[in-house]
């Protein structure tokens, strides 16, 4: 690659790590509110995407009005899939929160499968894709409504969190369940409200991933790669999601611009085993290292 | 619960509590037991040959399952580590076996034990992360080791042959030309019941109670003089040994081998197996695997049974792919949620019920005259 196309790579980075960084928000959000690593977040952030383009291709819905649909239905089942699945799970030992979500996972794709089929889905976007020039390199506004938009739903999210009295409630509820039940706080609610939060945002993540790509079972690896993204920025952490996001992104970008493709996806989990074996708890996050 | 036990099995002298129950006294017991064993292997080496080959080489996909799942019993099940490393660790046998077999051409069994010993090389460097981490964090590791092992492979793969994989050719054991998947059943089932057997003895031995009390409690198994370092490392190389000998026997039983034949479900189907045959319970995660190998023909089956007029069966019919997945979908959560020691547990559970019914009080009967 030559110099020249640097910034170009870097936007396409950019947007990969804005599609990372709604992926990992679902990750965190759902794990600092209870501590379950959901590896169904890869099938909500699928669902959302087909949600929409349900409701846009088949009912004709409105798409701004679909994608809002979309990420209602898709936090509305979420929820109800932690009240009824992995709250009973309270307390449990990692084998058994790890398959419930896989599970779940299996029962979602294959729903999903045989209502919509296996063919690559490919949404149409309002969003213009056709490049404008943007400091001298070429930028799409579909890319920067993504970037913007992951930034603003990280921003979004800390401030809840920080300064709402329910994000409070929600913090407290994940430091110490016990604790903060007892202190009068509902922490099945605000376990809830977190998945739900999570599935929403996944949705989001997943209808502006299938506006510029075609969305099939590779997306799987996809939102597993995004996990990598939020660990190296902190798991219990919301900007460090963005940040972890943003980087590997860039990473990826790059590597895959230089080497090859699967160099590209191996340098994102090579950098994730290093941050598991040297900072567990990543570039931004406050949790203690669960070390032995 | 388990402290109290497991520090008096470290013990010098005293070592089965925490295995089993006291029982060996019972001599009429392990008798039973043996004899049914024994009926059990009987079916399972007259029966086979007696399916149509179809059948045959769904049975001999499940002998294969279980070699793998032995392995992932042991780390999962019986050391209490999390593993999502599987399907790579496979991959590492399958494709070590390569060189083996192909390149060295190593007459037949030897390739299995060196791509056991291979991945078993490989595994223990999974310990490296295993060692400081727990729980969802070692989950993790395991992930990240899954997916860049299976890059590294793919790279190695498309460099050296291309996206086909390699292929492999039917060996030759003991003048017998093994091509048929009734001659790979019977070689994965013994290869799995040698492994099982020595797994068996090793659970038995100071290992075995070392990966239970790591399991159970892993700072009191340390404070009661369990070196956790050196038994989990000995932990995954056994397990990946297991799984390295079925990436190879997977190579020889399909005569190829590539990236693609190890996916990351992989990993997640062998969790599922352990968890339906019982976590820790090794018959238990056998019955799983051949339950879970069986499972899409069984649906199949059914589908295929449905009345033709009923409206519901020309859907099915079309999408018996996922209603497989649904299925073992609604099975894990299901288990999870009502049965999480599995089969195992059912059965137990089965067991103590019926004997509850059959010593239940009579009714009772009215005495006359009794104030």
């Amino acid at each position: 690659m030559t110099f020249g196309q640097a910034p170009s790579v870097f936007w396409v980075g950019l947007t990969l790590g804005a599609t990372y960084a709604l992926i990992g928000l679902g990750w965190v959000i759902v794990f600092r509110a209870t501590k379950v690593l959901n590896f169904a977040t890869a099938s909500f952030f699928v669902l959302g995407a087909y949600l929409c383009y349900w409701m846009n291709n088949t009912l004709g819905v409105n798409i701004y009005v679909a994608v809002v649909a979309a990420m209602l239905a898709s936090g509305v089942i979420t929820g109800v899939t932690y009240l009824m699945l992995l709250r009973p799970l309270a307390g449990a030992q990692t084998f058994s929160t790890v398959l419930m979500t896989l599970g779940v996972a299996l029962i979602l794709d294959n729903l999903m499968t045989a209502i919509w089929g296996a063919t690559p889905l490919v949404m149409k976007s309002p969003l213009s894709t056709a490049p404008h020039k943007l400091l001298g390199v070429p930028v799409s506004a579909a890319q920067l409504t993504q970037v913007a938009l992951a930034v603003a739903v990280a921003c979004a999210m800390t401030v809840g969190l920080r300064r709402t009295r329910f994000g409070v409630h929600m913090r407290s509820a994940a430091e110490n369940p016990l604790l903060a039940s007892q202190s009068g706080i509902n922490i099945v609610r605000s376990g809830a409200i977190a998945w739900a939060a999570a599935g929403a945002v996944l949705a989001l993540g997943g209808i502006l991933y299938a506006s510029q790509n075609s969305v099939t079972e590779t997306s799987e690896t996809f939102a597993l790669q995004a996990l990598a993204a939020a660990f190296v920025g902190g798991l219990d952490s919301v900007p460090g999601a963005l940040l972890g996001g943003l980087l590997l992104g860039e990473l990826e970008a790059f590597m895959t611009q230089w080497v090859s493709g699967s160099v590209g996806d191996a340098s994102v989990f090579a950098v994730l085993l290093v941050f598991i074996i040297f900072r567990p708890t990543g570039l931004m996050g406050t949790l203690e290292a669960r070390r032995v | 619960v388990r402290i109290g036990s497991f520090t008096l099995s470290l013990g010098p002298t005293t070592g089965a509590e925490l295995i089993a129950p006291p029982v060996a006294a019972d001599r009429s017991r392990r008798g039973s037991t043996v004899l049914w064993l024994g009926a059990l292997v009987a079916i399972l080496i007259v029966l086979p040959p007696l399916l149509s080959s179809a059948n045959q080489s769904l049975w001999a996909a499940a002998a294969l399952a279980g070699v793998a799942i032995l392995g992932v019993n042991l780390i999962v099940g019986s050391a209490g580590q999390v593993s999502l490393a599987g399907a790579a660790l496979m991959a590492a046998g399958g494709f070590s076996a390569n060189v083996f077999a192909n390149n060295w051409s190593l007459p037949f069994p030897v390739p299995l034990l060196c791509s056991g010993l291979f991945a078993a090389l490989v595994g223990t460097a999974l310990t490296l992360p295993a060692l400081r981490l727990r729980g969802i964090y070692l989950a993790l590791a395991t992930l990240a080791f899954y997916f860049i092992a299976m890059d590294l492979a793919y790279l190695y793969q498309n460099h050296s042959v291309g996206e086909f994989g390699f292929s492999f050719s039917p060996p030759t054991l003991a003048g017998y030309r093994l091509d048929t998947s009734l001659s790979w059943y019977y070689v994965n089932g013994a290869v799995a019941a040698i492994l099982g057997v020595g797994i068996w003895n090793l659970m038995r031995s100071k290992y075995g109670r070392a990966w239970q009390a790591i399991r159970a409690a892993t700072s009191a198994g340390e404070a009661a003089g369990v070196n956790v370092a050196a038994y989990k490392a000995i932990a995954f190389a056994v397990s990946s040994f297991c799984l390295g000998v079925a990436g190879a026997l997977y190579a020889y039983n399909y005569q190829q081998v590539t990236t693609g034949s190890f996916p990351f479900t992989l990993s997640a189907d062998q969790l599922a197996m352990v968890l339906i045959g019982g976590l820790g319970s090794m018959s238990g995660s056998l019955v799983g695997a051949v339950v879970l190998t069986l499972l899409p023909t069984g649906i199949q089956s059914a589908v295929n049974a449905l009345p033709s007029d009923f409206a519901l069966t020309s859907v099915l019919g079309t999408r018996v792919y996922e209603l497989t997945g649904i299925i073992e979908g609604l099975i894990i959560v299901l288990l999870v949620l009502k049965a999480p020691g599995g089969l195992a547990e059912i059965g137990r559970t089965t067991v103590r019920w019926l004997q509850r019914w059959r010593s239940r009080p009579r009714q009772r009967v009215e005495v006359a005259g009794d104030d």
